[in-house]
């Protein structure tokens, strides 16, 4: 399961971003999809990008970085490439948890970020 | 490799590396293919929290990758980090490292080994991860400095390096 389920999600995100380029929507088989996989982090994820708190902040080196506008009102910094976000819930949710999972999750969410900006 | 194509940085502080990783793509000059940072205990003595020393791991993931990117098709730019650590490390110490292995799966470790004149002996064990492949070699450094790398003797069901690879001993 824990080599697996990158791989699927991967494959999951890439039809996702897919489906956006083409119609600018994600289908809902796509989105239980998420659901099922990442529980309620998953929906808390898209309300972000709902809400349009999520800004892709490039440099002209083509340097990526996401600045999140979290609920509360301060501003986060997700890195674009990897695994870290420096609001609290990533400190206690996955740096406490000794499950590697959940930081690829961390990735995987910001993936759905990126995708849903689109 | 020239040593003239090798850029030294001496960041200070935490706070100083921070900044260099950060602003690494605003500086001229061509893309480099490898960084590596060496004594990252010495960084981690300022005792940064879990947050920060997982800030550290992933900008430094993050520069790497942002290099791969601009290298495109010539290849990638590797990342090496060297840390040193306690034999007997505090419960804080384990945490820390257990959160840089999980922004590093990949490990080669150097333990010292039984002296055999003339000069020092490490093992050298290479592990690829969780589910990745384990080397292990004999490192020795003879009294003039050169350097001697051979495999290292294992046999079948030897439990010293069953022991060896379950403790990730110090390096």
């Amino acid at each position: 399961m824990a080599v697996a389920l990158p791989g699927v999600v991967e494959e999951l995100l890439s039809e996702m971003a897919a489906a956006v380029q083409e119609s600018a929507r994600i289908p809902d088989e796509h989105l239980l999809s998420l659901k099922f996989v990442f529980g309620s982090s998953a929906i808390q994820a898209l309300d972000l990008v709902d809400r349009q708190s999520v800004t892709l902040m490039s440099s002209p080196s083509g340097r990526h970085v996401y600045q999140v506008l979290g609920s509360s009102g301060k501003t986060y910094t997700c890195l674009a490439s990897c695994h870290y976000c420096s609001c609290p819930a990533f400190a206690f949710s996955v740096l406490r948890k000794s499950d590697s999972l959940l930081v690829r999750m961390g990735k995987a969410l910001l993936t759905v970020v990126k995708s849903g900006e689109k | 490799m020239r040593l003239q194509k090798i850029r030294f940085q001496y960041p200070p502080s935490i706070r100083e590396l921070f900044r260099l990783l950060c602003s690494a793509h605003e500086v001229s000059g061509p893309v480099p293919s490898l960084l590596l940072l060496d004594g990252l205990e010495e960084y981690l003595l300022e005792d940064p929290g879990p947050q920060e020393a997982a800030y550290l791991a992933a900008l430094l993931l993050d520069t790497a990758a942002h290099f791969s990117h601009r290298l495109g098709g010539s290849g990638d730019c590797g990342l090496m980090v060297a840390l040193q650590t306690q034999e007997e490390a505090d419960s804080g110490d384990a945490l820390q490292l257990s959160l840089l292995q999980r922004y590093f799966p990949a490990q080669c470790w150097l333990q010292p080994s039984a002296p055999g004149p003339p000069g020092r002996c490490f093992r050298a064990c290479l592990e690829q991860g969780e589910q990745g492949s384990r080397a292990e070699w004999l490192v020795t450094f003879q009294p003039e400095g050169e350097m001697a790398i051979t495999s290292w003797p294992t046999q079948t069901g030897d439990p010293s390096s069953e022991e060896g690879a379950s403790s990730g001993g110090p390096p």
